[in-house]
């Protein structure tokens, strides 16, 4: 197996694979440290979310979470946890819900990482590594988890890797374009702030938490997007 | 002025002119390539352009016309394999305008970095993306996914599953028939005028600006709106239902079978009947 399963990864950790396909994945496992931590952390997101017994239940905001979070023909599949509700019905809290979606954003940012460095020679996404003296968790969000905060600060951690990526190419972008990116990433960034600082007040709001999560959200797919369109572009 | 001053002077003249007309040539050099090739029933276009205009329009014979203005040191390439009719220019960073005429019903994916995207006339599918640039979108049919970072969205007469999304733009739909429409902007409003199918999705989101819904009287929807420090407007008469005081609604129109959602941060969230105010 040559190509990363992305796409099968959420499967093969809720063991819903037949076991060719299986043998396959865990094959695949053994020799990829990128795929082996995209399931390392997709399965801390499933352990974090279904940890903590006495949060209040939630109210049902996972569907919206990931319609938002839907694939896009253009990227890599974001890997769908849909399925895994069902049979366990698990009760997320709000921000575990906020920080499970910005995981799932994470696997999603990770596959781009894999695509375009393989693609481009060099090797291993730093997506999902805190880097050192990395930046303190965000405030605003209470997440009840002790390991929830973890994902926003991956989540900055793949926010820079992805604007690193950017500047890596940034000779072959428009300088138009280029300042369009950076205005638009700017103007995200405040709706990010305006929104934290709302959810200060108000840690528990049901709009709030999801409209950060899917604004966090649209940088990545703001910085995956024009890193695909400059590099099929040029 | 003597003789040999004259001289200079009308040589530094003519050195002057003929650098003005080279000059002039070389920066105004512009190239056309004009190549048609067929297109068989169920092929696709794509186009990948970095920097410069494409505007689609639609014909009803079974071929692509690809007229290009570009560099002389830009070749355009029209590959035509399987069920892909691809466009794309060798020198990535130069300015290529594209005027392209394809097969209505043709699906068509086109990417580009810095310029506009106008698509009128066709009756297909479509994923158009742009990070610099706006676009614009006379009909269209199936699905249908329109993306900008920096630029409006205009989506007039379109049929099928509609999918918008800028960051700093807005969006506007007219005339649209789907029973699944998403609108997602940051920085700008959203509106919508089209049909609500009993069994329809319908979902506009804002960070800053308001949304503004314009659909038949006799829509039977559920809806949710939330905001921070928005309002609702509505000109329907409905009991609202306040999970959350100014903040979260919901109502139900007529059979309530559609769902309508509807969110902005900042702005303003109007739902009104045709040639209401």
């Amino acid at each position: 197996m040559s190509a990363h399963p992305t796409e099968k990864l959420s499967e093969f950790i809720d063991d819903e694979l037949a076991a060719p396909e299986r043998a396959r994945i865990e094959s695949h496992l053994s020799s990829c440290s990128q795929c082996a931590r995209v399931v390392d952390d997709l399965r801390a997101v499933v352990s974090a979310a279904g940890a903590v017994e006495d949060s209040p239940p939630a109210s049902d905001l996972w569907p919206a979470i990931a319609r938002r979070l839907a694939p896009r023909h253009q990227g890599p599949r974001v890997v769908a946890i849909d399925s895994r509700r069902g049979p366990r019905r698990l009760s997320f809290s709000i921000p575990q819900l906020v920080a499970a979606s910005l995981a799932v954003a994470l696997l999603s940012a990770g596959a781009v990482w894999m695509a375009i460095r393989d693609g481009g020679g060099t090797t291993g996404p730093s997506t999902v590594a805190v880097p050192a003296g990395s930046e303190e968790p965000m405030t605003g969000v209470t997440v009840a988890s002790g390991s929830a905060p973890q994902v926003f600060v991956e989540y900055e951690s793949a926010v820079a890797d992805l604007e690193r990526l950017l500047d890596e190419i940034s000779d072959d972008i428009d300088p138009d374009a280029r300042r369009a990116i950076d205005r638009n990433l700017a103007i995200i960034d405040q709706a990010i702030q305006q929104t934290r600082e709302a959810l200060e007040a108000d840690p528990n709001d049901d709009y709030l938490n999801t409209h950060l999560a899917s604004t966090m959200q649209r940088k990545i797919d703001v910085l995956q997007e024009a890193t695909r369109l400059v590099r099929t572009s040029t | 002025m003597n003789q040999q001053m004259k001289t200079i002077m009308r040589t530094l003249s003519l050195a002057l002119a003929a650098s003005a007309t080279l000059g002039g040539a070389v920066r105004g050099q512009t190239f056309q390539t004009d190549r048609t090739v067929d297109a068989q029933p169920g092929m696709r276009l794509q186009v990948e352009n970095h920097f410069g205009r494409v505007t689609v329009r639609a014909w009803d014979r079974p071929a692509v016309r690809v007229q290009a203005s570009h560099p002389s040191d830009v070749r355009v390439e029209v590959d035509v394999s399987g069920s892909l009719v691809q466009v794309e220019a060798s020198h990535g960073g130069k300015s290529v305008e594209y005027v392209l005429t394809v097969p209505a019903d043709m699906p068509l994916e086109i990417d580009v970095v810095q310029g506009e995207v106008d698509v009128s006339g066709t009756r297909a599918g479509m994923q158009i993306q742009s990070v610099n640039g706006a676009i614009t979108v006379h009909g269209g049919d199936g699905s249908i996914d329109l993306g900008s970072v920096q630029g409006s969205i205009t989506l007039e007469g379109a049929r099928g599953e509609v999918h918008a999304e800028s960051v700093n733009g807005r969006i506007q739909l007219r005339g649209i028939d789907s029973g699944r429409v998403t609108a997602e902007t940051v920085n700008g409003a959203v509106s919508y005028e089209g049909s609500i199918r009993s069994d329809g999705w319908y979902r506009f989101s804002t960070h800053n600006g308001g949304i503004d819904l314009t659909i038949p009287a006799n829509a039977g929807a559920t809806f949710t709106a939330s905001t921070f420090n928005g309002t609702l407007v509505t000109g329907f008469p409905v009991t609202l239902r306040e999970a959350k005081e100014g903040k979260e609604f919901s109502f139900t129109l007529g059979s309530g079978g559609a769902r309508i959602e509807l969110e902005t941060f900042n702005g303003t969230m109007s739902i009104r009947r045709p040639g209401q105010p």
